[in-house]
This record gives structure tokens, sequence and C-alpha cells, in this order.
């Protein structure tokens, strides 16, 4: 089936690095956006659409206007919340990907207080940011603790619970939520005023939600780099064997840690309910994928609680412009999800380049193997780096 | 410190009838690898419960016999463990020298505070450790994986011994070491046992045995078939007590 | 109904509705048998159905749209194969952005053709003889695919390949031990690149039988978590090809019995049954086998850098 090769000498070695610099981080970021956007603009030509004018729309759209700023702006608040929450879980390598379902879980808990509780106003809000928190940390803590009593596969468990909390909202809003009015199109009653939250001047930009994000990263970047918790987390991150040998007790950091993340989607979802719709609405209008995206956000900030904060505004920005794609150049609506996938796939694959670098081999060495047969690799494609990730799909103590 | 029948775990079952270490002794544990040695250590460092029996340090339980709580009751119990693979259990190799001093202890003072932890304590601490353990490393930045195998063991020793614990348990400690490294840990094991540790040591090299241990327990399928003093042990009745030939 | 007939229709459907599990959880068995997690299923999935759909309607022909779905799910493992395995990035990363790009370029490229059916959709076949068998012509033999029977015929391929040829022994070899298998001289790469590509091939072709044979059109929800199950179906099979078809056999059986209740639950809550499924499924996997996950490779997931441990 496979014939067996001979192996030839490589002329370069991997020189791991002992720590990344910043700096090399960030250009690395920044080439593997700049590579997506030379992808976008190849699809404006593509399009027939004349690329500068298109960059110029999108920025003076999205960033330049106070109308559009504020919906970039706003369009990173769920982002925010959800890629703090997975910048956490995936420091402690559990592969959340249920942040879409934990926004719809939490989107769910903030209608239930909304439209069939009868609190006094001022309690209202607040209760549902409660209600939404705590929905979508139940979301998250099943597969959590599935994880870490019976080593089930977490990648697959949150990920079919996001298609469980799909079928859940779109059976709620054609069922027994279903708003009288609603024909057509299905959704719930409209929340009382008072379940309303409130905006910036007449943007969409629902600025409680917005503060509770920044309060949640400041916190979180707090309990990384100065708890024991944070401690806790980072050694098990790194090592779950050194972690059990240190006392770390993994299944309660992982069940912690991720009903923190799944949370944190959940205030999301209330601040998308609350703070744009109104009301509960189709599952895929509610949240435009912000659970998927979030995983781009946490892996973009590299483990770094603050930098989710650049990182979703650049995200947001994403999702902005591709509703001025959409709106004023008639470009396909898709394009933000390929932008995503493959700004994501651009940055795992120049994820390595932070972590080491390719030298050539001593000449001595090297002389023993023809030039022509060295790999043919520049230096900026051909890299590696430590095993990455190995805890999560299936190591032997993590399969289910 | 004395271990009680700790029954059959999983894999090659443990059934140690019983074992006791003093303090201030050192006892040896001879005998082929697979024959209950990393069982017995991870039962008394608490890395596993054990499914049957007890591990008592000062004639207590660990964590009051709690199992969940796992190796930190032995920790805090005073239970230090010099593990048999270094570079992947001993120390996390992307964290700093100064934070791989502070492993096992992060959750205890002088490192925490309240739920918080003391950086500068733990800095503090790993610049007298550094010159105390003679570990050469370019600073206490430095991320462990970066230091040569014989270094790695001396931040590991430092963490361990530096806190006069009450029960030392240390598995292949001088394996892969070179002269110098090795004599050093010896020094260190026995200086342990000078101030009143009991020490466990675990290894294949019956020299190291032999010269270190004032007791040798062979260990064969899981039990303890023989104990004898060092100076009585001979390496031709230690090796048949060890293919479980009745000695 | 009949309890004859009711097992009868239920067996047959079951059939119809496992065979792209089959072929996608085929394929990433031989992945991850080899040490490479490939969590690009459900988009290699999207693309094959959409490339399929596309080059069919096109050139009037489905089995250009079947080489063509199998292609693209080829080139989709491609890139995985290239970031996970050359680059050794973490692979679960790469493979989700693999399925987030396969989502997104399917629906791109498949604008044009949303709700156009396909005029000469790949046609049922009644299997010669067999068909007249009692109980079991009905059951098995009659208005299938013929992408179904092959899918059955790959897992017995797969499983002699893997188990019972040489170049089987050294994929998994190279999953289980890459360290070993470099150590005897033999490249561990580019067998992984194989096994890769073999599974995004089989992924490919799952989503070709959505778009070309089991509901013959175009639409952006088509493949909607099947290429999760998939990879769910290969740890509940424990990577073995033939346990892979009792258990899609297992999956199809249980959704289409489940669809059967339609008259007593709304839609919705029918339509979520085969996720649920899923996770109960995994989760008697875990505890049935304990917390090891014996029959997991050992090196899954690892890339592998000489001179490592």
């Amino acid at each position: 089936m496979i014939a067996p090769l001979r192996r030839r000498r490589a002329a370069h070695r991997w020189e791991p690095r002992a720590d990344a610099p910043a700096w090399r981080v960030v250009l690395v970021t920044l080439g593997a956006v700049a590579v997506a956007a030379l992808v976008v603009t190849w699809v404006f030509v593509a399009y027939g659409v004349a690329p500068g004018e298109a960059w110029a729309t999108i920025v003076r759209r999205t960033l330049l206007e106070p109308r559009g700023l504020s919906e970039t702006v706003r369009k990173a608040i769920p982002l925010l919340l959800a890629g703090i929450g997975l910048l956490l879980a995936f420091r402690a390598r559990f592969w959340n990907i249920g942040a879409e379902g934990q926004i719809l879980a939490g989107a769910i808990g903030a209608t239930a207080v909304a439209l069939f509780t009868e609190l006094p106003g001022p309690l209202v809000v607040p209760a549902m940011f409660l209600a939404g928190m705590l929905a979508g940390a139940a979301w998250g803590a099943v597969p959590a603790l599935l994880k870490a009593r019976m080593g089930v596969n977490e990648i697959i468990t949150t990920l079919m619970f996001n298609y469980i909390a799909l079928y859940l909202v779109r059976w709620l809003i054609n069922g027994p939520w279903k708003a009288r009015s609603a024909t057509g199109f299905s959704y719930s009653e409209r929340f009382p005023a008072e379940a309303v939250l409130p905006t910036l001047g007449a943007t969409r930009l629902h600025w409680p939600t917005l503060a509770i994000a920044l309060v949640l990263v400041a916190v979180v970047a707090l309990l990384l780099a100065r708890s024991r918790f944070g401690f806790e987390v980072e050694v098990l991150g790194r090592s779950p064997e050194a972690a059990r040998y240190a006392g770390i007790d993994a299944g309660r950091v992982t069940l912690l840690l991720a009903a923190l993340a799944a949370g944190a989607a959940g205030l999301a979802g209330v601040g998308e309910v609350a703070g744009i719709h109104r009301r509960l609405v189709e599952p895929t209008q509610l949240s435009l994928g912000y659970g998927y995206a979030a995983i781009l956000v946490a892996l973009l900030a590299r483990g770094k609680a603050l930098a989710v904060v650049p990182a979703a505004l650049f995200l947001g920005f994403v999702f902005a412009a591709g509703d001025v794609m959409r709106v004023s150049l008639r470009l396909p609506s898709q394009l933000p999800d390929v932008v995503t996938g493959l700004v994501l796939l651009l940055v795992v694959a120049s994820e390595p380049l932070t972590r080491g670098r390719w030298v050539r081999r001593d000449p001595t060495e090297a002389a023993a193997t023809p030039a022509a047969e060295a790999p043919v690799a520049p230096p900026a494609a051909a890299t590696a780096g430590a095993p990455a990730g190995g805890a999560a799909h299936a190591s032997p103590d993590g399969e289910g | 410190m004395r271990v009680d029948a700790p029954g059959r775990a999983q894999g090659p079952a443990l059934n140690v009838a019983s074992l006791e270490v003093r303090g201030g002794e050192i006892v040896g544990i001879a005998g082929v690898a697979g024959n209950g040695q990393s069982e017995l250590v991870a039962v008394v460092a608490g890395l596993r419960a054990p499914s049957a029996g007890t591990v008592e340090v000062d004639g207590r339980e660990p964590g009051g016999g709690r199992r969940r709580r796992g190796a930190r009751s032995q920790v805090d119990a005073g239970v230090a463990l010099v593990p048999e693979d270094r570079t992947k259990v001993g120390v996390v190799g992307d964290l700093s020298v100064a934070r791989n001093l502070a492993l096992r202890h992060a959750h205890r003072r002088p490192f925490a505070r309240g739920m918080w932890i003391d950086w500068q304590a733990v800095g503090r601490h790993s610049q007298s450790a550094v010159a105390a353990y003679d570990i050469a490393t370019p600073s206490t930045g430095t991320p462990a994986r970066l230091l040569s195998g014989g270094n790695v063991q001396k931040v590991i020793l430092a963490r361990e011994l530096d806190r006069d614990p009450g029960v030392v348990v240390a598995v292949h400690p001088t394996y892969g070491l070179d002269v110098a490294a090795t004599s050093q840990t010896h020094e260190r094991l026995l200086a342990a046992a000078g101030r009143g540790a009991a020490v466990l040591l675990v290894s294949e090299d019956l020299d190291e045995v032999l010269s270190l241990s004032d007791r040798v327990a062979v260990l064969a399928g899981g039990r303890v078939v023989a104990t004898m003093a060092a100076a009585d042990a001979d390496p031709e009745a230690l090796g048949l007590a060890m293919a479980g030939v009745a000695a | 109904m009949d309890v004859d007939v009711l097992v009868v229709a239920t067996i047959a459907r079951a059939l119809a509705f496992a065979t792209p599990l089959l072929w996608a959880a085929l394929g990433e068995v031989i992945a991850e048998r080899s040490g490479v997690v490939n969590l690009g299923v459900e988009g290699m999935m999207a693309l094959g159905a959409v490339t399929g759909f596309a080059v069919a309607f096109t050139t009037g022909d489905v089995w250009w749209g079947l080489a063509a779905a199998g292609l693209a799910g080829m080139l989709g493992s491609l890139l995985h194969a290239f970031v996970a395995i050359t680059l050794r990035a973490d692979a679960y990363v790469s493979g989700l952005s693999l399925t987030m790009l396969g989502l997104g370029l399917s629906a791109l490229i498949g604008r044009a053709w949303v709700g156009r059916p396909l005029p000469d959709p790949m046609r049922t076949i009644d299997v010669p003889w067999l068909r007249e068998l009692p109980l079991l012509g009905p059951m098995l033999f009659q208005g299938q695919y013929v992408l179904t029977y092959a899918a059955l015929l790959a897992a017995v391929v797969a499983w002699v390949l893997l188990f019972h040829t040489r170049g089987g022994l050294v994929l998994r070899s190279v999953g289980e031990n890459p360290t070993a298998v470099d150590a005897a001289g033999l490249h561990v790469r580019p067998v992984r690149y194989a096994a890769v590509l073999i599974g995004g091939l089989l992924a490919g072709i799952g989503g070709g039988y959505l778009s070309l044979a089991y509901r013959p059109s175009w639409g952006e929800g088509m493949v909607n978590g099947l290429g999760w199950i998939a990879l769910a179906l290969a740890i509940f099979a424990m990577w073995h090809p033939l346990r892979v078809v009792l258990a899609g056999l297992l999956f199809g059986a249980c959704f289409t019995l489940a669809f059967r209740l339609q008259t007593v639950f709304p839609p919705e809550l029918l339509t979520m049954l085969p996720y649920v499924f899923t996770v109960l499924a995994l989760v008697f996997t875990a505890w049935r086998r304990g917390r090891h996950a014996f029959g997991a490779p050992e090196a899954l997931g690892r890339p592998y850098l000489r001179g490592e441990r």
C-alpha cells in the first residue's frame, strides 16, 4: 500500500526557541491577516468590484462613520464574551467548541426571565443576565462533566450541544413561545420595555453588555496572572502529568473553567436578545456564528487575556465588513465565513513560526546531502512546533 | 511512614503486606521493573488511591483518608516525591525555574496569600534555592526545559527537600546523571535522612540501593518478599529474592 | 403496521441514512489510525457535496460528479495534512479551520445552484437474484444506491488493508509509535499524508452521496453535523472499519425509528435526536471501557518531530 522510502538527510534542522518574542507573534499574526486580505481583494476582482473602491467603502462604513463603527463594536461584544471564555477553556486544553450553543442557551434563559416573570422593573435586566449566564454555564457544564468524570470527547459533545440548542430555540419559537402575531417567520413575543438593554444614542451598541464584557476580560486577566487558580490552569494546560504530581484536581479545574467559559458565552446570548433583537428569534439570526468565530478570537489572543480585546474588535470588523459587502457591494453573504475560516487556518499554520526557526545544518553534516534533494521549503513555510493539543481528542485519558 | 496492604490496584497488582520506613532511615526498594514499584510510589505519593489499605505518615492518613484530594494531601503531610520522569512530570518545561520551584507548594505560605499568589515571594525563594542547590541556569526566569538533566533534577531536589519533608520518595534519582550530579543527589538524600526524613529509594541501580540504604526491601510480583539490613544484603541473595526464589 | 414490514422498512431506510456516515467515518478511521485527527470532516463533506453537485449539474453525469466530490474532499484534506503534518501545527485547530473554511467556501461556491434539483440524479438499484429473497430482499437489496453497497465493500477493503497487509501494519504503527517506525528506516510523514488524503477522499464521496443521491440538490445546511457525527462514529466503533459498519447501521436504525415518532413529536425536536443520540453513544462508549481509551491510536493528535519523545 505504501512503499517504504529511503530517508534523506534534511539540510535544515529545527531549533526550538525558549519563548516567542511578542513582536514576532504580532508580526506573524498580522502576516496571516494580510494574506487573508489579499484573498478578499482577489474575490473583489473576481466579482468585478474595483478593489480600491471596495476597501475604501468597507473602511468608511465600518470604522470611520460613527454608525458603522458602532456596528463593528457591537458585533465585537458577543465575540469578547465568548472569546474570553474560550481563552480560559483552551488554556486548560478543554476544547470547548460549543460557545454557539451556549450563546443560544443564554438567550433562552434571558427570554424566559423577560417574558415569563413578574419582577420589579429595575431587577429584570440583572435577572436576565444572571439567568443567561447560568443557562449558558449549565449548557457547557454537561460536556465538561462528561469529560472530567468519564473521559468523553468534549470536542464532539460540545458541538452536538450546539445543534441541540439550535433546534431547542427553533422548537420554542415555533411551539410554546411562538408569538401570536408571528406568521411566516417564527419568533417569540417582544420583550417588555424594562427587559430591553439601553443603547448608545441611535445605534445598536448595547453598552451594558460591553461594560460587562470588558470587566470580565480584566477579571480573567487578573485571575490568570495572579491567582492560585490561574497558576493551576497554567500548569494543567502545559502538562497534565505534572499537574497531577502537583496535586491539582484536573476534573475540578476543568469543570470550573468550562462553566466559566460557557457562562460568559451565555452572557453574550443575553446581550443579543435583550440588546439587538428584543425577542427570541431564529437561532441563525440570533447568533451569526459568533460562537465559532470566538474560537478564532481566543486563538488570535494566544492565551493573553487582554489580547482578546483587539482580537474581538478585529473579528467584529470582519462581521461588519461582511454586512457592507453584502449590502453596499452586493457580494455574497458567505464571504465573512470564508475569511474567518481562512484567517483561522493561516493563524494555525503560522503558529509554529513563533516557536522556533529552521537553521542550516553544519556544512560538514549537510555535505552528505545533494543540495537538490533538500526539502524545498522556505523558512517561512516549513516550520514545526512543540506538540500541541494532544490532550483533547483522543489521548488515552481524554477520549469517549 | 507505613504502607499497609494497599491491595489490588489496576495494572500489576500491588499487594504489599506492610512496609514501614522510620524517620532518619533510608529503605531501598530492589526489584525488577514492573513488579509494583511504580504502583507503590503512586500510592505513597498520593497520585493513586489504594483500592484497599492505608498509607500513614506519623500515624495519620494524609488528608484524613479523603481520596479525591490526590497528591495535595501528601504534600501537606510532608511527603516529597522525586519522580521518575524528570522532564515530563517533575517540572513543567515551559514554565520558568522560579515557578517550577513553587510548583507543588503554590497553595501554601509563603507563596499563597488567600486566593492569590505572591510572585515576589516566589521570586525571592527561587533566588535562594538556585544558590543553595547550585542550579546552573541563566536566570530564574528561564524555562525549565532549557536546563540540562542534572540541573532539572537539582530544581526538583530543591523543591522537594528544602522544606524538611517527613517522607521522601525518590525514584531512579540519578538515572542518566553525570558523576558529579549523581554524588550530589546522593548527598542530598543522605542529608534529608540525617535531618529525620523517612526516605524510600526506588532504583534499578543495585549498587546505589545498597550503598545508600539502611534496609532493603525486595518487591516481586507486587509483594514485599524480603526485607533485610543493607549490611547483610549481598547482590546474590537480593538477585534470588528479586527473581521470586525464597531466600 | 405489521412488525415485519416496520423492521424491513426501518433497516432499509437506516442503510440509506447511514451511507454518508459510513464513508466519512471510514475515512476518519484510516486517518486517525495513522495518528492524525482530522476535525475537518464536516467541511470536507460540504466541499464534496457542492463540488459533486456542480460537476454533475454541468456535465449531466453523476459519476463525474462523484469523482469530483471525492477529489474536492481530498483537496481539503491536503490542506489539513500540510498544516498538521508538514508544519506540525495543532491538528485540532487545523481541522476545525478546515471545517469552517469548507462550510464557508461551499456556501460561496454553491450559491448558483441553491434550490435547483439535479436533472439526472443517481438511480437506486435492485440487486438481481438477491432481491427475491424473503425479508432480506426488501430489507437490503431493493431500492438502495450503489454507493451504499460500495461503502460496505469499502469497509471490508479497509479492514483487509489495515489489518492484513504490510502497508496497513506500517500505517497503524505510525499511529501507535512513530518513533519506532522512524527508527526502522521508514518515513512517517508520507504514510500520514496518504492516510489523511484517503480520509478526505472518502469524506468527499460521503458528501457527494448527499447531493447526488440521497437528496439530489444543494443547500447550505446539507451536511448539518453529519461530519461531526461521523467523527463520533469512529470513536464509537473504536477505530475499527467493520465495527464502523455495525455502529453506522445502529445509528441509522435509531434515527430512522425516531423519525417514525413524527406524529407524536414536533419536527424540531425530532431533528434534534441524532445529535442527542450521538452524545449518548459517546457516553456509552466511555462508560463501557472506563477511563482508558483502548483502541485509540497511541500517538493520535501528536505531530511527529524526529528526536523528540
